[in-house]
């Protein structure tokens, strides 16, 4: 089988991922938006997952090859088979409109996506054999849990290449979110990230690092991340409608949640709810302040105009997070010497830890101007 | 449960005297096994201990302003203290949380992930085979565990499943 991809180009999948490809829960990813609301403010914006968990896997093939290049001990067999399957079921268990409606879900992503995989285990067949089915396996090596899992090194480090600093989940989207939203600060050197790819044993784990060669690529990637969360991922339209949505849902939805059983989880997507959606035909509030966030002057505004305002705080670790206590590492390829990425670089050093956090308010539209002006006299 | 909010007062308690965002990883997935209303879920990745959805909510909690960053370590803001101060805790919560504490920051960052990871992998054979596949996987649990970590024992892997148990007693 082969996909024409708008940014990979052709991509080849084997039989056993055509029988994936053509499941109910694969298809059903035409459906869901990977942007959810973004593109009420970036109209070109309709990109599926389905699109994005294939591209996904061709991010992984040329990752894996990439490596193996590079550290031609690190290979296995059966890895790339695995990995792709990694790719393509990494988004089953995504709600109608992505991530603008998690709340609506008890059921965390990853148990939903080990009930998908589950249901359509007849239609994941790994080739190379392991001691349990492959739709478990799979589960596992994903979801970074299970005794298989956790007794092989070599696992561990396959799970990174889905889920770590610089992973095909992210090399994917980012283009591909620039792409469709008609932004070019969310483009970043792909080759150049992807071709200097190698290994480090950190901690008695494999880990995906990058030659000295490809710092300029990962300070572009990194930078793309900023840009992107600041201007599209995080953008006002999105963030009100996403608010909007979850509280229409509550109402339309039984017990105001999706469903935990898999099969009518599965008949959900964006087309489902969409024509009954009023927050899609009129909002009722208007953006009123949008600025860097700042503790006191959200103090201040809450503090007097508080009652006339819905405010949104939204912040996001664009490289590590608060919770990081490892980070990329970069191999000399002159020396051999290891360090990590922020000593190899002075801009990988000043936005290591950035986050972008911004301070908006909205307000209903009939009161938007007099709400709008007493703010300007808090603020000036 | 001990209070209102025991997500948000367990995060803040943790942070209180500040500390470092990978150590409150830890804490917090050991605290979430006592009396509580709520369960982060977390995996092991290349680089170690994770969780997506504590690192979520304590984006939350600074878009709350709840809690601030300085030099590197979390700290509750003058709201998250405020909050703190609002709880009251009962004699036997407050003994719990002493002895709990009095524990986990004499702990080095590397005992402290022995502790979880011992945790989760002990805790996985349980939920696939029961005890009787915590028997019969006794010497692979203890293979990975000293795989994985520098600090494995048989002393201290024993006292990591005792801290445990006594932790969920509370």
């Amino acid at each position: 089988m082969v996909k024409r991809d708008q940014i990979h180009g052709d991509i080849y999948f084997s039989e056993a991922e055509q029988k994936l490809i053509t499941s109910k829960s694969f298809e059903r990813l035409q459906y869901i938006k990977q942007l959810g609301f973004v593109n009420s403010q970036f109209p070109g914006a309709m990109h599926n997952r389905y699109q994005h968990s294939l591209g996904v896997c061709q991010c992984v093939t040329d990752m894996y090859n990439s490596v193996c290049r590079n550290n031609p001990e690190f290979y296995r067999e059966g890895d790339l088979e695995l990995l792709r399957l990694m790719a393509l079921i990494h988004d089953l268990g995504h709600s109608p409109f992505s991530h603008a409606s998690e709340e609506l879900s008890d059921i965390s992503h990853e148990e939903r996506l080990g009930d998908i995989l589950e249901y359509e285990k007849k239609n994941i067949v790994l080739a190379h054999d392991y001691d349990i089915p492959s739709w478990e396996l799979l589960y596992q090596v994903y979801n970074g849990t299970g005794l298989t899992y956790m007794s092989d090194k070599h696992l561990i480090a396959l799970h990174g290449f889905l889920d770590s600093f610089i992973d095909a989940d992210k090399i994917d989207y980012l283009e591909r979110d620039a792409y469709n939203c008609g932004v070019a600060y969310g483009r970043f050197d792909r080759s150049g990230l992807i071709n200097n790819l190698t290994i480090v044993n950190q901690n008695g784990v494999d880990n995906l690092a990058i030659t000295s060669d490809g710092v300029q690529a990962l300070e572009g990637f990194i930078l793309a991340r900023y840009y992107m969360f600041s201007h599209v991922y995080l953008s006002p339209m999105e963030r009100i409608l996403r608010y909007l949505y979850c509280q229409e849902m509550k109402d339309l939805l039984p017990n105001g949640k999706y469903p935990d059983d898999v099969k009518k989880f599965l008949q959900l997507d964006d087309t489902k709810y969409i024509r009954r959606l009023k927050c899609l035909q009129s909002i009722p509030y208007v953006l009123i302040y949008d600025a860097e966030y700042n503790a006191d002057m959200k103090h201040i505004i809450d503090r007097k105009l508080g009652k006339y305002l819905l405010s949104d705080a939204p912040r996001k670790n664009v490289f590590r997070k608060d919770m990081d206590d490892s980070t990329v590492m970069v191999v000399d390829t002159l020396l051999g010497s290891v360090k990590p990425c922020s000593e190899a670089s002075p801009i990988l050093k000043s936005i290591e830890y950035t986050s972008v956090h911004k301070l908006r308010y909205y307000a209903e539209a009939s009161i938007a101007n007099e709400v709008r002006s007493e703010l300007i006299k808090l603020v000036m | 449960m001990f209070t209102v909010d025991d997500k948000l007062f367990f995060v803040l308690y943790s942070c209180y005297d500040g500390i470092v965002p990978a150590r409150l990883l830890c804490y917090i997935y050991i605290l979430q096994n006592m009396n509580v209303d709520f369960k982060f879920s977390y995996k092991l990745g290349s680089t170690g201990l994770v969780s997506d959805s504590l690192d979520g909510y304590t984006d939350e909690l600074f878009s709350k302003d709840m809690v601030v960053l300085k030099g590197r370590k979390l700290y509750p803001t003058k709201r998250g203290y405020e909050f703190l101060d609002s709880i009251i805790l009962t004699m036997y919560e407050s003994d719990g949380l002493d002895w709990v504490f009095s524990i986990l920051d004499d702990l080095s960052d590397s005992e402290l992930y022995f502790i979880c990871l011992t945790d989760i992998v002990v805790m996985d054979v349980l939920s696939s085979g029961g005890y009787k596949g915590l028997i019969s996987q006794e010497s692979n649990i203890k293979d990975i565990l000293s795989t994985l970590s520098s600090e494995y024992t048989d002393d201290n892997f024993n006292a990591a499943l005792k801290l445990m148990r006594n932790v969920r007693e509370l």
